[in-house]
């Protein structure tokens, strides 16, 4: 198991330097020159230099990847053109407020799709079935920031449930931070929800009709055990593979949720950052995103040898 | 990606067309978004009061009989900014798709059909851009090339190009295989040839499906963009960007986040169903693909 956890990892380095190109070349990418781009109409010559010689813009273009690359493999992502803090300083000041509102609407988003995904699969066609169906397809065409200032009018202000905005950390309150994250997390997962219960209901459907599940029958299980034990199990395989793709876009939007709801996480600091122009943030936030990505990925494989042994290697 | 049906022939898109005639949700939905269309092309004769007009004595009122959807904060008319800024919202998705078709289908072509390293180079870098957390990416690039309408599409429609390559490069690559492609090249046909005459047709009902369905996706992008004033600037205004300035009045006015976001809501519900409906009106082999 190490060695397929190992080899997974190995085989992300190509794919971290592509990507680490691509952030690269947003410097690139800014029409004109970068460093009276970035400082701003009204910046003076000295300003722009700085500017210049902070990002090092003087140099050739490989000279600064390889030199920007080395940083970044050593944790120094560069300085905030804003706050002048070093930025891998503020992500990882603000990394908890993000994971923590993501994690969560990946649980919210598994509590409404497993059972809904259980029920309609068992029971194709039923009423409840047609239900969960339309309702899985209004919760994918439902705009996420909509959705979220509609909870924000109805439970926030017009009826005083929940607080509006802000977030407190869990380690001061386990109720405030509870009540302060249902809210943006049921914002964010509902539309994961949505898909996770559209594909898990297909996949029982598929499952309920194997032969496996009719002898677990014939042998007189109780239908539940079948349904639990040997229907959902093999039915969540590839749940597990949109969970993967799910948790990306979950990061993405981010993004948009803390917006909403006041939260000082990366997402909104993403937002803060394009204002200012504060490129090495950007380009940070970026790196960050993809490697909690990748990493997530990674469990998605490795959570296979788990849920399916006939990948497990050998 | 198995074997995909030969090029439609007149009875393939006649059988279509039967099929798509019994998807009654389909058909509304399609209906629906001819009609929108109709109504943001029309917009100036529609629209019950000019959207840029101000009337101070009545701001931020609820839903009426002068003002179906109320007023904003200056006094304009919801419906009617609603109705202009259908054209910003229509229009953008279009933008974004059709730039994803761009970047996508080329590549995707040349992947399928050149093979070798040519096909892994353009697969590791699509792979690489499929890592990044979708929203983030736009982001970054609207950070790069700064906030504007076309800018926000133009990265959408990078986030959404993968799709298009891979899909193209799988329906390639399986039409490569036929028989019929194999005699085409063994009498000296060229590549560009096969893939006028035997790669496009195949792929042209699988894609649409995609685009009705990323059509949606880009619509949602763009709201959620300007919604964070990242897309659409003023003067100009789409559903999203309408529901980003209503945000500061959420408490007086709620309608003025209400209507534009189910504008918004619906418009994507409606491509959606529209994409299943196409998708289901395929024939098997291709609904497969897709």
């Amino acid at each position: 198991m190490l060695r397929f956890v190992l080899q997974r990892l190995l085989a992300t380095i190509p794919l971290l330097l592509i990507v680490s190109l691509l952030v690269f070349s947003l410097v690139l990418l800014i029409p004109g020159d970068p460093a009276f781009q970035l400082a701003g109409e009204d910046a003076t010559p000295e300003e722009v230099e700085a500017i210049r010689e902070a990002m090092g813009l003087n140099d050739p273009v490989m000279v600064r990847y390889v030199r920007w690359l080395g940083g970044v493999v050593q944790g120094d992502l560069g300085t905030s053109l804003f706050s002048d803090q070093p930025v891998l300083d503020v992500l990882l000041e603000r990394l908890p407020v993000t994971l923590s509102l993501a994690v969560t609407a990946i649980l919210i988003s598994l509590a409404i799709a497993i059972p809904a995904g259980i029920i309609t699969g068992t029971r194709p066609g039923s009423l409840a079935d047609r239900v969960v169906t339309v309702g899985s397809s209004v919760g994918l065409a439902v705009p996420n920031f909509w959705l979220g200032l509609m909870l924000v009018l109805l439970l926030a202000i017009r009826h005083a449930w929940f607080p509006a905005t802000g977030y407190v950390p869990i380690s001061d309150s386990v109720s405030g931070w509870w009540a302060h994250i249902v809210l943006p997390a049921f914002t964010l997962g509902l539309a994961a929800a949505a898909i996770l219960t559209r594909q898990l209901r297909g996949a029982m459907v598929d499952v309920m009709d194997q032969d496996y599940v009719r002898t677990a029958r014939a042998k007189g299980l109780p239908e539940r055990a079948v349904t639990v034990k040997h229907a959902f199990k093999n039915a969540a395989i590839p749940m597990v593979t949109i969970l993967g793709v799910q948790t990306n876009s979950l990061l993405g939007g981010t993004i948009i949720v803390e917006q909403i709801f006041g939260m000082p996480g990366i997402g909104q600091l993403a937002v803060a950052s394009v204002f200012t122009r504060d490129l090495p943030m950007i380009q940070g936030v970026v790196i960050m995103a993809v490697v909690v990505a990748v990493l997530v990925n990674l469990l998605v494989d490795v959570s296979y040898g788990y849920f399916n042994p006939k990948v497990r290697p050998k | 990606m198995s074997d995909v049906a030969a090029a439609p022939s007149q009875s393939g898109t006649v059988r279509f067309l039967r099929r798509f005639r019994r998807q009654t949700l389909s058909l509304w939905a399609l209906g629906f978004l001819i009609v929108l269309t109709l109504l943001a092309v029309f917009a100036p004769w529609v629209a019950p009061y000019d959207p840029l007009q101000q009337d101070l004595d009545h701001v931020l009122e609820g839903p009426s009989a002068d003002h179906w959807f109320g007023t904003d904060e200056l006094g304009r008319d919801v419906l009617s900014r609603v109705l202009f800024a259908s054209r910003v919202s229509l229009l953008a998705a279009v933008q974004a798709v059709l730039i994803a078709l761009a970047i996508g289908v080329p590549p995707g072509l040349v992947a399928g059909m050149w093979g070798g390293w040519v096909d892994a180079l353009i697969m590791r870098a699509t792979d690489a851009l499929m890592s990044f957390p979708p929203l983030i990416l736009a982001v970054a690039i609207i950070a790069v090339l700064g906030p504007s309408l076309t800018n926000a599409m133009i990265a959408v429609g990078v986030l959404l190009s993968p799709t298009f390559l891979r899909l193209m490069r799988a329906t390639t690559l399986s039409v490569a295989q036929e028989t019929y492609v194999e005699a085409a090249q063994s009498i000296g046909c060229t590549r560009g040839w096969i893939i006028r005459k035997h790669v496009l047709p195949n792929v042209v009902s699988p894609l649409f499906v995609q685009i009705s369905v990323f059509a949606g996706v880009a619509m949602l992008a763009e709201a959620g963009l300007s919604f964070l004033g990242l897309g659409t600037q003023p003067p100009e205004s789409s559903w999203g960007a309408m529901v980003g300035r209503g945000f500061r009045y959420i408490a007086h006015a709620p309608s003025l986040i209400v209507f534009p976001g189910l504008a918004i809501a619906v418009t994507v519900l409606a491509l959606y169903v529209l994409g299943d409906g196409l998708r289901d009106s395929l024939g098997r082999e291709t609904r497969q693909e897709s």
